[in-house]
């Protein structure tokens, strides 16, 4: 398979990643969605939900990975290795603490859509996927750029409405949603 | 673009025939159109903070002149009671962490006293072996329960929920037997707790200065402080953890 037609493989399902940021959006919470795909089946989905739990370690990584350990199908067996096997699509670069969570329940590899400068946890503020050493649990690979521009879409268009739950909301009634795209800071790619 | 507000816009050299040169600093994206007489700009290396102490003002000055900074440090009072308070938070968590080791769990716990000091605040232990959930560790148990707690009561007139002044564990201190991990580490910076003291450093995996130091890294929208607590009463053969472990 050509590398074409592997992007595209990947598009698609970051397409279904997309809907679950939508539902996120439609829910008042910052948009970001996620599946996990096994032996080319979503095995979970699942979106940020921080806002309605009121608890800010909510990401829809954490949920998904919960619904997956909750599984006994998908997990019948704790291993050091939950997730040897599963592929990762996630609108946003995984944060710090998410791409932590990832490598200890040894994730394979995982493709999102727009970096995180604030927290990203996959090359953007702190390699925790591989760069970062650690004594027992593997590397995994993150790439970046899958529907990267839909991704930053809805993230604006959830930020460019009031968020009360902020510690201070601001005014934005003078806001204008901004179209225009500034490529990537880094390359696409990184391991 | 690189915030330059740290550099002063106009370097001065004197001259040897005498009287002083002006060098004016200018930005690549944004260029101003200079008047005719002037020479060619010119690129120059310029250092990427403030100097933070008069030593740094000498040495960055040399590149380019550079403001002086230095960081504001917050001036703390180390009362009897505080102390006081700070030991019973230890003694909470060396407690709880024996007993989730008495109940086949790792020996690691994390509590957060009480805002208003009126009740005996929240503590959670360890649970990843009874759970079966590698990533059920003490501080990510706690902020669930913190979350559960401020549920309740739902009322519609309490408007403590919002603006920040209950933002999770904001203004809140946080003890912990042994130095969170990268995960529990960034769910703290998540949370927007104010302080945080443990035990026990994991050099090979923690995220309070182990590994890594999460809320110092540049980029973080918050910042935590971090206190080791060295005790005269070592509680080690009791929380012994492995060292490769994430707490």
């Amino acid at each position: 398979m050509d590398v074409d037609d592997e992007d595209a493989i990947h598009q698609a399902w970051m397409d279904q990643a997309l809907i679950m940021a939508e539902e996120a959006l439609k829910a008042r919470e910052v948009p970001v969605g996620c599946i996990f795909v096994r032996e080319g089946q979503v095995i979970a989905r699942a979106r940020n939900r921080t806002n309605e739990l009121k608890n800010a370690t909510r990401h829809a990584e954490l949920e998904a990975i919960d619904e997956i350990m909750a599984n006994p199908i998908l997990t019948p067996v704790v291993t050091s290795q939950i997730l040897a096997g599963t592929t990762l699509y996630v609108t946003v670069e995984p944060c710090m603490m998410c791409a932590s969570a990832l490598r200890q329940v040894g994730i394979e590899r995982v493709f999102f859509g727009c970096e995180n400068d604030r927290f990203g946890g996959c090359g953007s503020v702190l390699g925790v996927n591989s760069s970062l050493p650690h004594p027992v649990h593997r590397p995994f690979v993150a790439k970046a750029g899958y529907r990267r521009e839909e991704a930053i879409m809805l993230l604006r268009r959830f930020y460019i409405t009031e968020n009360t739950n902020a510690p201070q909301p601001k005014s934005k009634a003078t806001r204008v949603l901004k179209t225009e795209i500034a490529p990537p800071k880094r390359p696409a790619s990184r391991t | 673009m690189p915030d330059l507000q740290h550099l002063k816009r106009v370097r001065k050299t004197s001259l040897e025939e005498g009287g002083f040169k002006s060098t004016l600093l200018l930005s690549l994206e944004h260029p101003t159109v200079l008047p005719p007489n002037l020479p060619e700009p010119y690129i120059s290396p310029v250092p990427t903070s403030p100097a933070r102490n008069l030593e740094e003002v000498v040495l960055k000055s040399t590149i380019w002149p550079t403001v002086y900074q230095p960081r504001r440090v917050e001036k703390i009072t180390w009362t009897y009671g505080r102390i006081r308070w700070i030991r019973a938070g230890i003694q909470r968590v060396v407690d709880e962490a024996r007993r989730a080791k008495e109940m086949g769990e790792v020996p690691i716990a994390s509590y957060v006293p009480d805002e208003w000091e009126t009740v005996n605040g929240l503590a959670a232990r360890d649970t990843r072996n009874s759970t079966k959930h590698p990533l059920r560790h003490s501080v990510m148990n706690l902020l669930r329960q913190v979350s559960n707690a401020q549920h309740s009561p739902p009322e519609p007139s309490d408007n403590m929920t919002r603006n920040g002044q209950r933002y999770l564990l904001t203004s809140r201190t946080l003890f912990t037997t042994h130095e969170p991990c990268i995960m529990c580490s960034m769910a703290l910076l998540h949370s927007r707790v104010k302080d945080v003291f443990y035990i026990y450093p994991m050099n090979q995996t923690g995220g309070c200065g182990g590994l890594s130091c999460v809320p110092g890294l540049d980029g973080v929208n918050h910042r935590f402080s971090i206190w080791k607590w060295t005790s005269p009463v070592d509680f080690k053969d009791a929380l012994e953890v492995d060292p490769q472990l994430d707490a």
